[in-house]
């Protein structure tokens, strides 16, 4: 029968074709990813600030940090303080805050990286050297805060604390 | 020996590979003997941890927690992983196509991971370089540590021209035929190893290595991370991907059944190509100048990652439930119990299974913005 050749001739021309279709799709594929790729790494750059649009939280890293002032009001109930990590220890610390008051904290490094986190709250920002980072944080019971170290920073990592002391503050407003 | 040595007549006698059999059991023995010494360190942290310092007795070999916990990272996550991953990725395919791959890369590439391996364990065990795996400047190490690290990333890279070599040669003799599974799935674990492995080269070679010999006086940490991050977190990829050729290529076969579905096993490892690259800076949550929206798609790329899982899970469990009814499984779980449990390397490989879905799910726990702040970046 003529037929036992012609569904091999089908078939190849099939898979031919269908081949022509599957390289159009792997190269729309691979533009689509192309753009993918060329935009994230785009919005890393712009955004994330590897190069930075604006030198904001970059500083010099031979400068240090003036953390003296220790904790300094910016306003009506906010306070901002220096905070800097070095081999291996916090400073300034032990810190007193106001209780309620927003803390910000500007976090920066004068050696290699630290981690400054503050347990039982959420407070967590790499310190890098030649960058300053800054988080905010309102204290809303009095007591004691561990700051520990949590980026991996030589043979005294584990004993890099600190201290922060939350000073009762006035009793809360009520409303009526 | 099980039904599973009964190969298709397409495969070469075993014997027909002999020298690349030779060549990948070298691999293996360097991949084992690197996780023997990383991971007998781990029992010292575990006593550590317990309030038991071991290290004053183990000195001048050992001299601290954080030396023993650099030499346990870099050999099991590193050294360990890649020399397995080279070794069987390149075997499993030559096999699968009955074609000789190019030795003399193969070879290169064992050389320069094994060189490279002998001069991170000489800076690590110097105690000049404990810098732990992930080694962000500009904490240092010695020179060694970072010329070695250099030195298994070209190596690990070699793999990718010996499949595409391999498979085209053995699609120039089958025009149009389907590229076969374990060499679908190894070409495209190397294909996204050379994509993700920029990163550490990039690192090492422009950064650290210039850094560390003193030809360059600075280091952005910043920008280090960003390049470690890349290469960094998609590594689990490669070590995970292998697993998935062993439970997709060789599994459905060991115990004697079928994968259900190739195009499944396919479409996963495409998935994992894709998504595994652009995730690595949610390791990099808490670092200044990270915006809001950034990690909101960092954390959903992440959490996408979970969806070949996902696949692989369905997938290789109807594949076992498929051979363990077969075997006359009944009920809701008798196909399990029904498997060929007596074959270690089947128990192993469902065992790891098993296991791997709590980590795959503890995982996606931690891949969770709110809990990287507290938990410190373990997404």
């Amino acid at each position: 029968m003529s037929d036992s050749a012609q569904p091999d001739d089908f078939e190849a021309a099939f898979h031919r074709s269908a081949e022509r279709h599957e390289r159009a799709w792997v190269m729309v594929s691979i533009v689509l990813l192309t753009l993918l790729l060329a935009g994230t790494m785009f919005f890393v750059v712009f955004d994330y600030g590897v190069i930075v649009r604006t030198e904001g939280f970059r500083r010099d890293p031979a400068v240090l940090a003036d953390t003296s002032q220790g904790l300094v009001q910016t306003g009506p109930n906010a306070y901002a303080v220096q905070m800097v990590g070095h081999l291996w220890a916090w400073t300034p610390s032990p810190l007193h805050v106001p209780q309620g008051a927003a803390i910000t904290f500007h976090v920066t490094s004068t050696d290699v990286l630290h981690g400054f986190q503050v347990q039982g709250t959420t407070i967590n920002i790499t310190a890098v050297p030649g960058v300053t980072g800054a988080v905010t944080y309102s204290f809303s019971h009095p007591g004691t805060f561990n700051i520990i170290c949590n980026e991996f920073c030589g043979i005294e990592h584990q004993a890099m604390l600190g201290r922060i002391v939350v000073d009762p503050g006035p009793p809360p407003k009520v409303t009526p | 020996m099980s039904a599973t040595t009964a190969q298709p007549a397409a495969l070469p006698l075993p014997d027909s590979l002999a020298s690349q059999r030779r060549v990948m059991l070298a691999y293996l023995v360097w991949g084992f003997s690197a996780l023997m010494i990383g991971a007998a360190i781990g029992p010292l942290q575990a006593l550590n941890y317990g309030g038991f310092n071991a290290y004053h007795w183990l000195r001048p070999v050992l001299q601290t927690y954080y030396q023993g916990l650099t030499i346990h990272g870099v050999l099991n996550a590193y050294i360990f992983t890649f020399f397995i991953t080279c070794g069987l990725l390149v075997y499993l395919p030559a096999r699968e196509l009955g074609l000789a791959p190019n030795m003399l890369l193969w070879r290169l590439c064992f050389g320069l991971m094994a060189a490279g391996t002998v001069l991170l364990l000489y800076a690590m065990f110097d105690n000049s370089s404990s810098v732990l795996w992930t080694f962000y400047p500009p904490l240092k190490g010695s020179p060694w540590f970072y010329l070695g690290m250099t030195l298994v990333v070209i190596g690990s890279l070699l793999p990718l021209p010996i499949l595409l070599d391999l498979r085209s040669r053995w699609k120039a003799l089958r025009p149009g035929a389907l590229t076969p599974l374990v060499t679908y799935m190894s070409t495209t674990t190397m294909l996204m190893w050379f994509l993700a492995g920029g990163g550490a080269f990039i690192e090492l070679v422009f950064q650290l290595d210039p850094w560390s010999l003193g030809l360059t006086d600075t280091v952005d940490p910043i920008v280090a991370r960003t390049l470690f991050w890349w290469t960094g977190h998609p590594i689990v990829y490669f070590w995970l991907m292998p697993a998935y050729v062993s439970w997709y290529g060789l599994l459905p076969k060991q115990i004697g059944g079928k994968l259900v579905s190739d195009p499944m096993a396919r479409l996963t490892f495409a998935l994992l190509l894709v998504f595994s690259l652009p995730v690595g800076s949610h390791h990099q949550f808490q670092d200044p100048g990270f915006s809001p929206i950034w990690r909101g798609i960092l954390t959903a790329l992440t959490l996408s990652v979970a969806l070949p899982s996902l696949i692989t899970a369905f997938t290789i469990g109807l594949s076992l439930e498929f051979t363990g009814r077969l075997r006359g499984g009944r009920g809701l779980f008798g196909w399990f119990t029904a498997l060929p449990w007596r074959n270690p390397s089947v128990a192993a490989q469902v065992l790891a299974m098993l296991t791997f879905i709590f980590g795959g799910a503890g995982g996606i726990v931690n891949g969770s913005w709110q809990l990287d702040n507290l938990v410190h970046n373990t997404t």
